[in-house]
């Protein structure tokens, strides 16, 4: 008995050590858990952490979003399967339906009947499983029932395997742009018709009024004719020769407002030529005093263009710089150069010069600076009409009894060969 | 090696022998532990060794034998214990290929300092399985044991051939077939 006893407490004993080291083993790998769970703990928070802050962002990212197509100024509308699932403020305001809800609309309903092909055009591109962008300009209906001219742009926003899921319509209202459009469009009409109007009322105007000058002219001569005989007293030959240069300046005026009506019809006969022999048969058509000798300067050009023009102008000119010369050695140089985009040319003088106050003055039709009565005052009108024709400018520089430079400049686009 | 080994071999020999026996057995083997053993616990291989050297003296049973038989009382005391393991499993060869692939797997996620046999298995066919053990601890027996168990636990009828890939026993085939 005693011995199973002894058994039994050595059996206990064993147990209870047994116990024991697996409670400490169990501690052991408790306060490891312990461990790792507190790590684990500190682990979430941060991530949690990384979480909120992301979720912050992407919430501010989304207000900032919506708040760019809540505000923007042109109309912005979601469109997808055939329905509009969002518009911005603005599309409903332009159509007049303020602060009124305006979900889940049918886009069609608001097309201006006549525009129905434009927006058939629109709703073939979006149904497409190709991403398209399209702009459009389309009438929309408005609330009073009026339309409003409009210009569509339509972006795709893809899915993950690049079909268009959504489609973003931008909608600006150009109903300006199109009032202006059309009235300007009215306008150049109107000035076309005055335009034609008035080069042909010059022509009638002009060539009518060289008929009774003819026939006066024709008269004087007869009267001189009859007066062979019995000679005029000096004052009445005076007199008619009075009449005679009156009648000659006539003609001239006559002669510059058909010049100066033919170059506003624009009528064009374009060849190429070289600038600098155009000078020279100008200067060869003009009597110039022999105290002026004519130079030339820099390589002229080749330009395709109207040569009869180009001749009046620097006739013109160069008859302007030859009248007006009181020095003893004067004269005339014609200048050619360029830039990039401009041939420049120069006729310059060293003649009696223009005052300044006069460089405006002297480009308007029927101004003349001459009192002599002898000048139409069409010659630089004339000269700034044609270059304005080749899309460049005349420009005039002086200095009173120094002399005077006049320089135009032809665009070379307007005056090149076309392929 | 795992307390619950030594745990399960203590259990096994009190049902046979009683509780006097193993104490009797403890005391003689002077063991390190004192036999304190926990299945919590980890205990040097030696002592397993010196229990069934010792286990083998009293009784007579030759070692290989003891250890099939405790290979048997361990599959029938786990099956009692983690039931959902056999639950889950169709077959016995269903449970055998996963101790390797599964069992183990999880035993090391809870002690990383367990040093597990290894059983490389293959599929002769439909009914025969092919499995290596192979331990340094050499407890092939033991092995055995455990495989007659899962087939009896699920009712197979088996054969079992066993070939020594390694003399010393460190490396066994068995060729399972269900019969």
């Amino acid at each position: 008995m005693k011995e199973k006893e002894d058994v039994l407490l050595r059996r206990l004993k064993r147990e209870r050590r047994a116990r024991e080291a697996a409670e400490k083993i169990i501690e052991e790998k408790s306060a490891e858990l312990y461990q790792v769970n507190q790590r684990l703990q500190a682990m979430n928070g941060e991530l949690n952490k990384a979480l909120s802050t992301n979720v912050n962002k992407l919430r501010q990212s989304q207000t900032e979003n919506f708040a760019l197509v809540e505000n923007a100024v042109i109309g912005v509308l979601f469109y997808a399967e055939g329905r509009v699932v969002k518009m911005n403020p603005a599309f409903s305001e332009m159509l007049g339906y303020e602060g009124e809800d305006l979900y889940d609309i049918e886009l069609v309903d608001f097309i201006f009947e006549k525009d129905m092909p434009v927006f058939d055009e629109i709703a073939v591109s979006i149904r497409k499983e190709v991403p398209t962008r399209l702009v459009k300009e389309i009438r929309l209906k408005t609330k009073n029932g009026n339309y409003l001219w409009t210009k569509v742009q339509t972006a795709p926003i893809l899915d993950d395997e690049d079909i268009p899921k959504l489609h973003l319509f931008f909608v600006e209202n150009i109903q300006k742009d199109k009032e202006y459009e059309a009235k300007q469009q009215s306008l150049i009409g109107e000035l076309q018709e005055i335009n034609d109007q008035l080069g042909n009322f010059a022509h009638v105007v002009s060539h009518d009024l060289k008929a009774p000058l003819n026939s006066v002219n024709t008269l004087l001569e007869w009267i001189r004719e009859h007066h062979k005989q019995k000679p005029l007293d000096a004052e009445v030959h005076e007199f008619f020769e009075l009449i005679g240069e009156r009648i000659a300046k006539m003609y001239k005026l006559i002669h510059g407002v058909m010049d100066y009506s033919k170059v506003a019809r624009g009528e064009e006969v374009k060849e190429c030529f070289n600038v600098r022999e155009a000078v020279e048969e100008a200067v060869s058509l003009i009597t110039i005093p022999n105290h002026i000798s004519v130079k030339f300067k820099g390589e002229f050009p080749t330009i395709h263009a109207n040569p009869m023009k180009l001749k009046q102008v620097f006739m013109n000119l160069i008859d302007n710089a030859s009248r007006h010369n009181d020095k003893k050695e004067g004269f005339i140089e014609i200048g050619a150069s360029e830039n990039d985009r401009f041939w420049i040319f120069t006729v310059e003088d060293n003649g009696i010069g223009i005052a300044k106050r006069h460089f405006d003055k002297i480009f308007k039709l029927f101004n003349t600076l001459d009192t002599s009565g002898k000048q139409t005052g069409i010659g630089l009108a004339l000269v700034s009409k044609v270059v304005e024709l080749y899309k460049g400018k005349v420009t005039v520089t002086s200095e009173l009894g120094v002399g005077t430079t006049f320089e135009l400049t032809l665009n070379k686009k307007m005056v090149q060969k076309p392929n | 090696m795992k307390g619950v080994v030594f745990t399960e071999y203590l259990d096994m020999l009190e049902n046979r022998y009683g509780f006097e026996f193993v104490e009797d057995l403890i005391d003689e083997c002077n063991l390190a532990s004192g036999g304190a053993y926990t299945s919590v616990g980890t205990y040097e291989d030696a002592e397993m060794v010196s229990l069934m050297v010792k286990t083998s003296e009293k009784t007579g049973e030759a070692i290989p034998d003891l250890q099939k038989a405790f290979g048997h009382s361990m599959l029938q005391s786990f099956a009692g214990k983690y039931g959902h393991w056999i639950e889950d499993c169709k077959s016995g060869f269903d449970l055998l290929t996963k101790v390797d692939n599964y069992i183990h797997i999880e035993v090391r996620k809870l002690y990383p300092d367990a040093g597990l046999p290894k059983f490389d298995h293959h599929f002769e066919d439909d009914k025969t399985l092919v499995m290596l053990y192979s331990s340094p601890r050499k407890l092939s027996s033991l092995a055995e044991g455990l495989i007659e168990g899962t087939m009896i636990a699920f009712g197979h009828g088996y054969k079992i051939d066993k070939k020594m890939v390694e003399a010393d026993g460190s490396k066994v085939e068995f060729t399972i077939s269900i019969t």
